[in-house]
């Protein structure tokens, strides 16, 4: 798989900001990858960054091969910002027409496609009506469209679902996994995780302009040796027997949560389980959600941060 | 394809905007008010009459110190001649009578010093006839008029021995209308203006008429234009919209220059529709085509760019209309200030220098503020030198008949190569700034 992103050691200063504090990544062809990260963390000018839109960096920062911000390279990608706001004296037909123009699209490309991505948002009754008259949500949609407007081959959707309502939520979803069907690169940035999850393959998660964790959502929500087990109805845990051979277990609703130290296996416990001839119903290794994994990884690295400041303070002492 | 797409987006926001219907409102009134002008040719009599006495030819020589100066003294010696030359009669040769189109023979009779002086010119006319051609040589020099043939009338009627008669054989030029007096009315003939026996030629009254107008018109015109386009920028470069059009593959220069000249054809079309609209009904109403005043739409037009390109740069530094409003009104004041400034000393100077004043006595040459506004003047654009060009082309249509014609009479000779030139550069700095700016600036 080719790499469609790149950037290696990305810097960002706004005056004394620290906006980018050296962040790598890569994402490869169709890939839906999530950025997530609290307000500030750098999610945004990461993004403008790779199209452009911010300037003097430094580091290496790399979109479909070229250097990011390259006039060429911006033919092949759609963008929805977060709070965009589009000119209110336009419809969405006239507004598509424009950027399609500025796209390079040609009158009967533009004919053919501005109707058809209109469709796919649920916007054609209203594609002659002024921007001005739009609901958030509506104009969430046209975002979309715009941003598909050309097909790209990579699409940065900042806060996508941002004021659309669930119905609408779950057709832009299906829209975003119809894309990657389509083989096409998404780069989401979102705050609604259950959302990423949904639809993500892998995240990254910014703090303080820092990468601090990456990985692919499975791996990342895993929690290393937890797991659940339950036991046919009736049937007790064996709870001295395991807690004598240095198991951790705990209730947790009607199923007891294990949990291992290094070196120890789950094998053991099923095996004195069956032993005493009790029946396993339910096995399982426990996972996170990804909301929990984002505000535990958050809260360790803000920890991490208030040591490093305690240890600069330190040092000026 | 992508620039027309720049272009006529901002011509589709200058359409969202009230005030652009308010200014075509505006400039479609004063068009049909003009229209409403009417000019009602007074008799051929009054016309000669006024040529003969020489008050007409005043009007054409306005600017003309040399000749203003003529006429003065002229003046004088009429009052001791009593009037050099006096409508007698006249009579038609060809075409309607009282009308500029027809010919004419003109019998005028001239007044001599003394008895001897009109016996001897009876003899030999060719110095009286000469006189007469030079009373007329202004007008007929400016295709006002043509004459045929200028000779002794073989008709005396005044026995009286010091005043000879002559018949002057005049022919129609295209330019005769503008010299033809008539009266002038608004709300087509419903209210008149002035005296019945109103000596003033048309082509002056159509150059006070215009010159009004447009400079209030344009005034009007260029400051709306300011006001509105003054949005476009800062509407461009709104935080959700400018991403937006970054990301298209377009040049950030060229987006921003696009965008000005967007703002720019945005004023030329109002502009055109208001003076070809008076251009059109001035034409169509009194005879006169004014087809230099065409070039008041370039001119005009250019008049913005200078001040559209300042409000350019401050909407890109300031992503504010108001500012740019506000700056680019404050500029166009400090142009004018400057302009009138610089005039003013240069004027004073030519005085100081015709007088040949001692150079330790002269207060205007050399002097610190003078030499200030003409440091400024040098490097700022010459607004004042557009509106003098503006009155030029109005002044060459109605009055001189070309703008060549025009520019030999000019009071304030302006180069203006230099005066375009630098305009130009001012405009290609500040969008050069702008542009500069525009490509570095983190969004």
């Amino acid at each position: 798989m080719a790499a469609i992103i790149t950037t290696n050691d990305l810097k960002k200063n706004y005056r004394r900001i620290e906006a980018l504090r050296g962040v790598s990544l890569v994402v490869q062809a169709g890939e839906i990858y999530g950025l997530l990260g609290q307000n500030g963390a750098g999610k945004t000018t990461l993004i403008k960054i790779l199209l452009g839109i911010t300037r003097g960096w430094r580091g290496q920062a790399e979109l479909l091969g070229h250097t990011a911000g390259t006039v060429a390279m911006r033919r092949r990608v759609g963008y929805l910002p977060e709070d965009h706001h589009f000119p209110d004296y336009h419809t969405a037909f006239s507004l598509l027409d424009f950027y399609g123009q500025l796209l390079g699209l040609s009158r009967a490309q533009r004919r053919q496609r501005i109707p058809v991505e209109l469709e796919r948002v649920g916007l054609v009754p209203r594609m002659h009506t002024k921007i001005r008259g739009y609901s958030k949500g509506m104009k969430q949609r046209l975002g979309i469209a715009q941003a598909l407007l050309h097909d790209p081959d990579v699409i940065f959707l900042d806060e996508p679902t941002d004021g659309v309502d669930p119905v609408g939520r779950r057709e832009i979803r299906n829209i975003l996994l119809e894309l990657k069907d389509k083989g096409c690169t998404l780069f989401l940035n979102s705050h609604l995780l259950s959302e990423v999850e949904l639809i993500c393959d892998r995240v990254g998660i910014l703090q303080q302009g820092r990468m601090i964790r990456e990985g692919d959502i499975k791996t990342l929500t895993q929690q290393k040796g937890r797991f659940l087990i339950g036991l046919a109805q009736g049937q007790l845990m064996p709870l001295a027997d395991l807690q004598s051979r240095g198991y951790r277990i705990a209730p947790l609703g009607e199923r007891w949560e294990v949990q291992l130290e290094e070196q120890q296996s789950i094998d053991p416990v099923v095996d004195l389980l069956r032993g005493l001839g009790l029946s396993i119903r339910h096995l399982v290794e426990k996972r996170q959600s990804l909301e929990d994994m984002f505000v535990e990884t958050v809260q360790e690295g803000n920890k991490g941060n208030a040591s490093l400041l305690d240890l600069r303070e330190r040092g000026r002492g | 394809m992508r620039n027309f797409a720049i272009l006529k987006d901002s011509l589709r926001e200058a359409l969202d905007s009230t005030v652009l219907y308010i200014m075509l409102g505006l400039s479609a009134f004063v068009v049909l008010l003009v229209a409403t002008v009417s000019f009602e040719n007074l008799p051929a009599q009054t016309t000669f009459d006024k040529i003969g006495d020489g008050s007409i030819q005043v009007f054409f020589d306005v600017l003309r110190p040399e000749k203003a100066d003529e006429h003065a003294k002229k003046r004088l010696s009429q009052n001791v001649q009593a009037n050099l030359l006096q409508l007698d009669k006249l009579r038609v040769l060809s075409g309607a009578a009282d009308s500029p189109d027809s010919e004419y023979v003109v019998t005028f009779q001239m007044r001599f010093s003394s008895e001897e002086e009109a016996a001897e010119a009876r003899s030999n006319p060719a110095d009286a006839v000469a006189l007469i051609e030079k009373h007329f040589k202004d007008i007929v020099d400016l295709g006002l008029l043509k004459i045929a043939s200028i000779r002794l009338a073989t008709e005396q009627p005044n026995a009286e021995g010091r005043r000879l008669a002559f018949d002057v054989h005049t022919l129609p030029t295209s330019g005769t209308r503008r010299l033809w007096c008539a009266r002038p009315s608004v709300f087509f003939g419903w209210l008149p203006i002035g005296e019945e026996n109103w000596g003033v030629p048309v082509g002056f009254q159509l150059y006070v008429v215009t010159n009004t107008v447009v400079s209030i018109g344009s005034w009007v015109a260029i400051l709306a234009g300011v006001i509105i386009t003054s949005f476009f920028i800062p509407n461009m470069l709104r935080k959700g919209t400018v991403d937006l059009l970054l990301v298209k593959p377009i040049h950030r220069w060229a987006l921003l220059l696009y965008k000005y000249v967007g703002g720019l054809t945005f004023v030329f079309l109002n502009i055109a529709f208001a003076i070809f609209g008076i251009w059109l009904v001035l034409g169509l109403r009194t005879g006169v085509w004014a087809h230099t005043c065409l070039l008041l739409i370039p001119v005009l037009t250019f008049f913005f760019g200078i001040m559209y390109s300042i409000s350019t740069l401050v909407s890109v530094l300031t992503r504010s209309a108001v500012a740019s409003i506000l700056i680019s009104c404050g500029a166009w004041f400090g142009f004018f200030l400057v302009g009138t400034v610089h005039r003013l000393f240069q004027d004073q100077i030519r005085v100081e220098e015709t007088r040949n004043i001692p150079m330790e006595k002269r207060k205007w040459t050399d002097n610190p503020i003078g030499n200030v506004a003409s440091a400024l003047h040098a490097v700022l654009p010459r607004t004042s030198d557009l509106n003098h060009l503006s009155s030029r082309m109005l002044y060459s249509d109605f009055m001189t008949g070309s703008l060549s014609e025009a520019n030999k009479i000019d009071l304030r000779p302006v180069d203006w190569n230099e005066s375009m030139g630098v305009s130009a550069l001012f405009v290609v700095l500040m969008l050069g700034l702008a542009c500069w700016r525009f490509q570095a600036k983190d969004f």
